[in-house]
Order: C-alpha cells, then structure tokens, then sequence
C-alpha cells in the first residue's frame, strides 16, 4: 500500500509541472490583460504585470458592447446547442441501434463531407440564408450555426448507444413504450456523458465563431455576439493586444464555468446509469 | 428482441421493419436537413463554383469547364500545400491521440483527486484565443526566445524556428498538438465512458494490472468509437488552418503553406489581380477527393488484408 | 409534429431558392462573354429629400482603424447636429470586408457608405451597381475644396460623376524610421546616418553586432507578402527600375519590369543584408503591427514602414525616440525617385442607399476643417483638402515625413488615368504564385533561389497581362499593352497631367 501512495506522489508532481507548462499560455493570457501595451511586447514571458491596469477591460468591454451581445451570444448558444444536442442524439441513436435503408450511405456522405477544407462557405450560405428571408435575423444566425454534419457528435451518440445493453429496451417495450418513447424516456437520459461533451464543444465553437455572425448582423449591430464585438480590437493598421487579452479574459468565463459545472457528469458512465 | 422477432410470422416481421425504417428516417430528418442545407448546400455550390472562372467579387461569372483542374494538376504550389497537409497531420496526429487518450485515461480511471482540476488545466488551450497564442509562441520560439536561451545556456548556437523552412513546420506542429489536446481528451472521455465501472472491478479482482486492465479490457471497448475518433483527428489535422494562418501565414515562403490556407490566400487576397474563388473551389474541392480517396484505398486494403487472415 | 412540418417548409423554400439563387452568380459562357457588353441602364436617378424630422439610420463600415477614435467621437457630434440621423460605423480589416461585406452587398445588403475593396476598380463596381453618383447631393463648392489631382476620372470619378471619394492624400508608405535609442547604444551619431546601400549595409552589420541579440539592424513584416513587395518595388525604384506602386505593372520597352537590372540588384542588396543577419531574426514571421512593436520596444534600429506609424508609436509608446529619412540609394547614386500613385477611391454612397442627402450630409461633415484637423494633428494622416495640412500638421516627425516625401517620391504615371478602359484588364488579370513578396520571404528564410523565382515571375506576369490586354480587346473595349508604357516618364521627377496628354 505505501508502494503505491509513493507512485501516486510522484505522478501528482509530474502531472503538476506538466500542468503548469500546459496552462502556462494561458496565464500569460491573462496577465496579459493587465498589462500596457508596451509591456505586453516588453516583458516578454514574465507573468507577473509591473502594474494592474484595469483600463484594457473597461476599454474591451466598451469597444465589444459587452452589455448588449453579452445576450445575443447567449441566446445563439442556448438555441444552438439545443438544436444540435436534439438533431445528434436523435439521428446517433437509430444509428447506432438500428440497421435501417440508406444508413451506410448517409453515412458515407456524411464523412466524406467534411474533408473538403470549405474557408468560404460563407457565400452560399449567405444566399441561402437570403433566399429564406432570414439573412439578417437571430432565427438565420441560429440556424446557420447549428449547421453542418456534426459527424464526430454523431459517431460519440450512436457508439454509446450502441454499447447499451438489450435488456434495457426490452425492459422498455414489455413497460408498453413505443419507439419513440423508449428513445425519450430511457435512452436520452442516459446519454449524459455525450451529451456533456457535446453541450462543452459545440458551446465553445458557437461562442467563439466570428464570420458567419458577422456577415448575418451586419446591417443590424445590436444582433451581434461578442465574437464579432472582440474583433473590433483588432485593426488593419492598429492592434490593440492587451484589450483582445481582456475581452477574451471576460469572453472565457462563461465557458470555464460551464466546464467546471459539467465536470461531475463525466464520471459516471453506463454502469451508475443503469444500476439507477 | 431480435430474437423474439424470428419467431413471429415473416409477414409481421417485414411490418414491423418497415415501421422501424420509418421511425429511423423520423430520427434522421433534423440531422439530415441541417447536412443538406448549411455543409451539402455549400459543398454543391463549390462543385459548381469550380467550373467557374470567378473571382467572387461580381455578380457574373465564366463557365470555364474543367479548366480549373486542369490547371491546378500543373500547380505545384497546389501539391506543396497539399504534401505539407499530409505532414502536418502525419506528425500530429499520433501524438494527438496518445497523449489525450493518456490523459482521458489517467483522469478518467487512475487518478480520482484533483481530476477535475487537472482535466480544466489542461483543456485550457482549447479556450485560449489564437491571435494571443501567435504572440506567445513568438516569445518562446522566436529568434530571440526562450528556446533559444535555454540553447544559449547548454552552448548551442541559437535556431531561428519559426523563421526559418525547416524548423517552421515542426514548431506548428508542437502548438498544435497543444492547442488541440485538450479537445480529443474530451472525446477519448466520453468514448471511456461507454466502459463500466462493473469491468475495472472484474479486472482488479482478475489481479490484472493497470496496463493489462487498460490493454485488454478498456481499449477493445472504446475502439469502434476509438476509430471514429482517429478518423476525424485525422481529416481536421489535413483541415488546419487557424492556427498557421495565425502563426505563419503559411510562410516562410510556403513551407507550412497547407491545403486550406492555399484555398483561403486564392479565394480572398491577392497583391496584384483579382483573387480567383473559381480556382480555390476547385482546390478545395480536389483536397477533398484525395482524402476520400485515400480513405477507400486504406478501407480496401484493410478488407484484403482481414480476409487474408481469416483464410 | 409540427416540427416536421416546419422543417418541410423549409426544405421546399429551399429547393425553390435554390432554382432562384442559382448559388448567386449569373454564369456565361467563354464565348458570351467576349461580345456581350454589360450594358447598364443610365437611368437618371430623381433626387431624394429627406425630411428634417424622418428618422434615418445610415450604416457605414470600412476599415480606417487608425482613425477609430476621431471617427467616433466626430459620429457623437454629428448625431447631436443632426438628431433625426443614427449612425452605426463599423470597423474591419480589409481582409474581413472582402469576405462579407462583397457577399452583403451583392445580396442588396450593402451598408449605405462603404469603400471601395482593394483589387476592385471603380468600372467594375459602377458596373456592378454597389455605388450611386453624388453630384446631385454635394456642393460644387464642396468637390472644389478637394486638392488638385485628388478626383481623377476611372479612379474616383467616372464619366464626370463622382462616386467615390479618396481617404486621404495618397503619400509613400516606404520611408525608414530608425530608432535614435538604438542607434546610440550602437555608437551610430544621427548625423552619420546611412546614405548608401553599402553605408547601410555596413551600419547594419555595426549595430547587429553591438547588439549581441539583443537588437538587431533592421526589422520587416514577412508574414505581411504587401510590406515585403512594397519595400523591394521602392529599392528596384531607387536603382531605376519604374516598377511603379504595389499592383501595378509598368512596361519598359514592352517587358515588364519584375526581373529588370534594377530588380535584381535590389534583390541582392536585400538578400545581402539577410546575409549578414542585420534582420531581427523574427522578421520573416511578423506582422506589420507586431514588427512595429518590437521596433519600439529596441530591438532593431531601422523599419520601413509608413506615416501612421506615427502616431501609433506617440500613443503606446510615449518613450520611444525616433526619426525618420530617407531610404538609402544605390551606390552609384539614385535613377528614380520612390513612386506614388494619385489618390485612390474610398468611400462611396450605395446604390441602394435610401436616404443619399443625408450620407452625403455625412460626408461633407467629414471632409470639414473641423475633423480633418484633428486627423492631420495627430500625425500620420495628410489630408486630401490642402489647407488642412499646411495649418495643422505640427507632430515633428510628421513633417520630417512629409517633407521627406515632397523629396523622395515622384507621381508615377497611372495606366487607369491616361486610359480608363485600363480598369478592365486590372479586373481580368489572375494573380501569379509566388507574387514578389512572396519570393522576398523566401529571401527571408533563405530558402529560394531568388534570380530564377524573378525571372520566371516575370515571365509570367507577361504572359498574363499580354493575354489579359487581349481578352478585354477582344471584348471590344480600346486598349492596348502600350497603354501600360510611358515613354516620357521620368522617374526623377512627378508625372504631370501635361505628360499624359503629351503621351
């Protein structure tokens, strides 16, 4: 027993410097928000500020209009996680437990979609998006967002799906629930740890994209989301490098709390799931 | 329930078949209808822009047939950036996968204290924003970084990394990995999360080790999902792009030029002339088809050779 | 399942709105395009007025960031004058608008002022239909104000009606700033400063070494390809190679000039000081605003950058000390003088702007002695209406800068003013990889063979605007390659609008 709280020590300090190094970036990041923009190229790797200057938040918060996208980029996110977390898990679940006509073939479709390197999407989709009547709207930007094949969404739903045990559904069906209901009422619910990385990933790419966003508010400011508020800090000509610290200093928090909150629901897989 | 189905008559069976498809394709239609209106949508128009000579500035265009192709089959600019894609992606994707499985591993199923501490640190490049990241490397891989200091201080001649053609790919690669590490540990946690608590029990009773539990019980579970896993690190290593276009532009002079920052610098920039959407769709568009390509020549080989070994 | 329902609504919007959209090109085949002629309705527009008390919202986005903060608080002051106007100004890079805002303004989303994108030309646009002519709304008075040479036909004016304005008085943007901290530190005396490319080169050398890795020579912007060609045009300039501004092709004696004698010592004076290691080793990856931070923080003694360096370096860097000359010239003294074009088009009003009275309200405001004061005085800026700046302009380095380019520059000729037709084969040429910059980063990296990367650039560039030059002939339009040949042009000294009429 002693042998094994000695390893557990010094894979504890390993982890630990490695962590550091890791996170260390990061750091910087944000005492990279406190600092001149002077210091910011000055003071090279040093993380502590000579000074804290609080001017680069209220300056990003000012020039990203915070207060108002702050609940813009709430909205999109909440109704795109939604619609994704609702579009994956039901398509993952027939996919991962059923053999049905065409499954391998959408599938293939699928895959082989996203290995075209698409960086301007942005053109059809606005014309799409035009031809719906929807291009400068919350509806459009949402909808957009939640595009896409979500292949690795998928994959993660139908596997885990899949490796629930037949007794559950059968259980199920001689409790007289039908397709649907078996799915909503004791598949879904299982599926927490997927849905924990889908809610996670598919928050971050939402909060952080920039140019569809852009492009559908364009015309109409006060539909914009702090992506495309953050980017004002930088210019063609001038950077504002210690303001783009703060705004995403402000930015992450959201998501880091989000993290952290998700974190417990990844412990527990199938096996605390059906034991209930 | 697929055995009680057989004992049923064959005309139920086929009704209730039928009813499991229809309900399938229910499940399928908001998958399906956000595929076909934002990725298959842009895709067609791709295809269709890269018969065009285009610059995507106007509102007319030229048919130009497979001129596009043509031309691009001559562009050896076009296969530098797609050979530098395969590099980046041979070299970082291997390490991609260990090291986040490793971590998934350790956080998931070794360590129970201060697993979620560690499990945030090091998913914090994921949310560390890339304009800043392309700073902070300059500091360390710079001519005049700490690399080179802490080279300096074991009397080795300074190295110009990011500067220079040979070094450049290796240091995007290290950020890279970085960067995105945290994002596959999220994955390799949920694919773990398909393994029962039940079974690490069964193996410790079994008096199996870590290794052996991990080798034997827990990776012959997650790989199906694993696979799944490997594929898409695969394709989004060919697919990079913030990161270079942050960190190098593709430079110096092309040597970390990859498939979508090729795209990207044809469709929209240009010092003299217009940019070419035209000519970048069919970039796209041919990066596309070597990959899938590849894909079913891997598939197919991986067929003969599994057939082989059951013979 | 009225979700299911929803969705199938939208998927036979869909279909139909794609049969409509037609993915949003008109497409025509090889063969159409040489004759038809887009012919564009000259509909006279009526006048708009707008009421004093109709509520207007005008949308404006472009790229001047240098001038964000002028720019706001003038937006502040002009809605207090005018309440019934909302302003909404938004600000990008020039890559970002092209990417969006071209896809907006094709789809009849056009903000109501924008400028005109790099590598679009007037012609196109008017063509296109993204501006509308502002004659109607502008006083007479108003478009005199503007300085001789500003509004010129096929650049901002077309067929006598002015649809875009220029930003600013165009000057050169590649004059060397040194730094006097890091010159001291060298032992280099600000009056011995390098005339030369040998004295240069030499300094260099002197200051590298002094430096020990802690600063170097000269620092530049690789990752930016435009700063690399900027540089390297005005060297090729200076040793008499009439390469002319970025995006323009000269021809000399029917060749153009991208593997002139004059390019190529250029490329060995460059590749010479990489050579050396005068560079900051970092320069091959930076961008112009990072470059320009090191260059503050002392860690290279010269960069060749542009006047609204200025006053960036007087806001961040109030500590820095610095000048700014002349670049130095061939040994054997200078054969051309750095060439400028006239001003260029910015901002314009859209063709579907609702309310033209009151943008062009907005932009005689902007054009007042009131705002353009305020950007010439904070350096870094020369104003188009020249009043301004013999008032105004008072940052020292600013009119060392200023007067440095009354010196050092001479107006090139531009193809598009002699021969506005010019315009179409701007519009037909492709662009060739690698471009001039992009060889110079190779030089950077020391990766390339920069004598054959010129010359087959060169090969190519003719090929392309022989082969462009003859497409938009053949389409009817009257020009010719000589149209991009000035045989009266003398590099030493401004291209006047008697030369292009003695042509």
């Amino acid at each position: 027993m002693k042998k094994i709280s000695v390893g557990k020590i010094v894979i504890y300090l390993v982890l630990a410097v490695i962590a550091f190094i890791w996170v260390y970036p990061f750091l910087w990041m944000v005492s990279a928000s406190f600092k001149t923009q002077s210091e910011f190229f000055g003071s090279g790797l040093n993380l502590i500020p000579q000074a804290f200057h609080f001017d680069n938040f209220i300056r990003a918060w000012n020039n990203a209009n915070f207060g108002v996208y702050f609940k813009n980029t709430i909205i999109v996110t909440i109704s795109v996680v939604a619609i994704v977390l609702m579009s994956t898990s039901l398509a993952g679940y027939v996919i991962g437990r059923y053999a049905f006509i065409g499954k391998k073939v959408i599938l293939g479709i699928f895959m082989a979609s996203i290995t075209i390197p698409l960086v301007f999407t942005v053109i059809p989709v606005y014309e799409l998006l035009k031809e719906l009547g929807l291009e400068q709207s919350l509806i459009g930007l949402i909808l957009a967002e939640s595009g896409g094949g979500h292949v690795i969404f998928l994959m993660l739903f139908s596997s885990f799906y899949a490796s629930i045990p037949n007794e559950m559904e059968e259980a199920a069906t001689i409790d007289g629930c039908g397709f649907f209901q078996t799915y909503a009422k004791i598949m879904f619910p299982l599926a927490k740890p997927i849905m924990v990385t889908v809610v996670t990933m598919q928050s971050i790419w939402t909060w952080n994209s920039f140019l569809l966003p852009l492009i559908v508010t364009l015309n109409n400011p006060e539909i914009r989301t702090l992506a495309v508020g953050l980017y004002a800090l930088r210019g063609e000509n001038v950077v504002d490098w210690t303001g783009i610290a703060a705004g995403a200093c402000i930015a992450i928090v959201p998501i880091v709390i989000l993290f952290v909150s998700l974190q417990k629901y990844f412990v527990d897989g199938i096996a605390g799931a059906v034991k209930s | 329930m697929k055995a009680k189905a057989s004992g049923t008559t064959s005309v139920l069976k086929r009704q209730r078949l039928r009813k499991i498809n229809i309900w399938c394709w229910v499940f399928m239609i908001p998958a399906v209808l956000l595929y076909v209106l934002f990725l298959g949508y842009p895709i067609l128009s791709s295809v269709f822009y890269s018969t065009l000579d285009w610059s995507g500035m106007t509102s007319n265009a030229v048919f130009a047939g497979l001129d596009n192709f043509r031309e691009l089959f001559g562009d050896k600019y076009f296969f530098n950036a797609v050979g530098n894609s395969f590099k980046y992606m041979v070299i970082c994707v291997p390490f991609l996968l260990t090291i986040s499985l490793a971590l998934a591993y350790l956080f998931n199923s070794i360590i129970k204290k201060g697993a979620a501490v560690f499990r945030t640190v090091f998913f914090m490049p994921v949310v560390t924003t890339t304009s800043i990241v392309g700073i902070i490397m300059m500091f360390i891989f710079g001519g005049t970084g700490s690399v080179n200091q802490m080279l300096g201080l074991f009397g080795m001649k300074p190295v110009n990394w990011l500067g220079s053609g040979d070094y450049a790919m290796i240091v995007v690669v290290i950020v890279g990995v970085w960067k995105d590490v945290g994002t596959y540990m999220i994955y390799w946690l949920a694919a773990l999360q398909s393994v029962s608590q039940d079974l690490y029990e069964a193996a410790m009773i079994d008096g199996a080790n870590r290794w052996q539990t991990f080798s034997k019980i827990v990776l012959p579970i997650i790989m199906p999902i694993g696979g799944t896993i490997a594929i898409l690190c695969i394709i989004s290593s060919l697919k990079v792009f913030d990161l270079i276009q942050t960190m190098t532009n593709g430079g110096p002079f092309f040597a970390t030029d990859v498939a979508a920052t090729f795209v990207y610098r044809t469709a929209y920039s240009s010092a003299t002339g217009t940019p070419r959407l035209g000519y970048a769709s069919s970039a796209a568009v041919t990066f596309g088809a070597i990959i899938v390509a590849m894909g079913i020549i891997g598939n197919t080989i991986k067929g003969i050779l599994s057939k082989r070994r059951t013979v | 399942m009225r979700k299911t329902k929803k969705a199938a609504a939208l998927l036979l919007a869909f279909v139909m709105g794609l049969s409509v959209a037609g993915c949003g090109v008109n497409v025509s085949s090889k063969e159409d395009s040489k004759t038809e002629e887009t012919a564009k309705e000259e509909t006279a527009n009526e006048v708009v007025e707008t009421g004093k008390d109709e509520k207007v919202t005008l949308k404006i986005v472009d790229w001047s960031d240098s001038t964000k903060v002028r720019r706001e608080a003038f937006h502040q002051k002009f809605m207090e004058e005018n309440p019934n106007v909302t302003i909404e100004y938004t600000v990008l890079t020039a890559d970002q608008f092209t990417e969006t805002v071209v896809s907006a303004i094709k789809a009849g989303n056009a903000p109501d002022l924008f400028p005109l994108p790099g590598g679009v030309k007037l012609s196109t646009a008017v063509e296109e239909n993204w501006y509308q002519p502002m004659n109607s709304y502008v006083t007479d008075d108003f478009l005199a104000s503007f300085s001789e040479g500003s509004l010129n036909e096929g650049i901002t004016t077309l067929n006598g009606e002015v649809y875009t304005l220029p930003e600013a008085a165009n000057i050169i943007n590649t004059l060397m700033f040194y730094n006097k901290g890091v010159l001291e530190q060298a032992g280099i005396s600000e009056d011995k400063l390098p005339k030369t490319w040998s004295e240069f080169k030499e300094v260099c050398e002197k200051i590298t070494k002094a430096g020990n890795g802690q600063y170097f020579g000269i620092i530049d912007s690789g990752a930016q390809v435009n700063r690399l060609e900027l540089f390297v045009r005005s060297l090729a300039s200076l040793a008499g190679g009439k390469t002319s501004d970025i995006s323009q092709i000269m021809l000399v004696d029917g060749k153009n000039t991208m593997n002139s004698e004059a390019m190529v010592k250029a490329m060995d004076f460059y590749n010479g000081l990489v050579k050396d290691g005068s560079f900051h080793p970092n320069s091959s990856t930076l961008k112009a605003p990072e470059a320009r931070a090191l260059f503050a923080q002392n860690q290279a003694a010269f960069i060749v950058q542009g006047a609204w360096c200025i006053s960036t370096w007087r806001n961040e860097n109030p500590d820095l000390d610095f000048g700014v000359m002349a670049l130095p010239t061939p040994d054997d003294g200078a054969k051309g003088k750095l060439p400028y074009v006239g001003a260029q088009a910015w901002m314009g009003i859209s063709a579907d702007c609702e309310h033209p009275d009151v943008a062009a309200k907005y932009l005689m405001a902007l054009y007042s002695e009131d705002y353009q004061s305020g950007l010439v005085e904070d350096g870094g800026f020369v104003s188009v209406i020249d009043a301004v700046n013999a008032e105004y302009m008072t940052d020292e380095v600013m009119l060392d800068y200023y007067k440095l380019n009354k010196e050092a520059a001479a107006l090139a000729p531009d193809p598009i003013v002699a021969n506005p037709d010019t315009a179409k084969v701007y519009a037909e040429v492709q662009a060739i990889t690698p471009s001039l910059g992009q060889i110079v980063q190779g030089v950077l990296a020391q990766s390339v063979d920069y004598k054959a990367e010129i010359a087959t650039l060169s090969d190519k560039t003719q090929a392309e605007w022989e082969r462009a030059v003859k497409a938009v002939a053949d389409g009817g339009a009257a020009v010719s390659l000589d149209d991009f040949e000035f045989d009266n042009w003398d590099a030493m000294k401004n291209y006047t609008a008697e030369m292009y009429e003695a042509r």
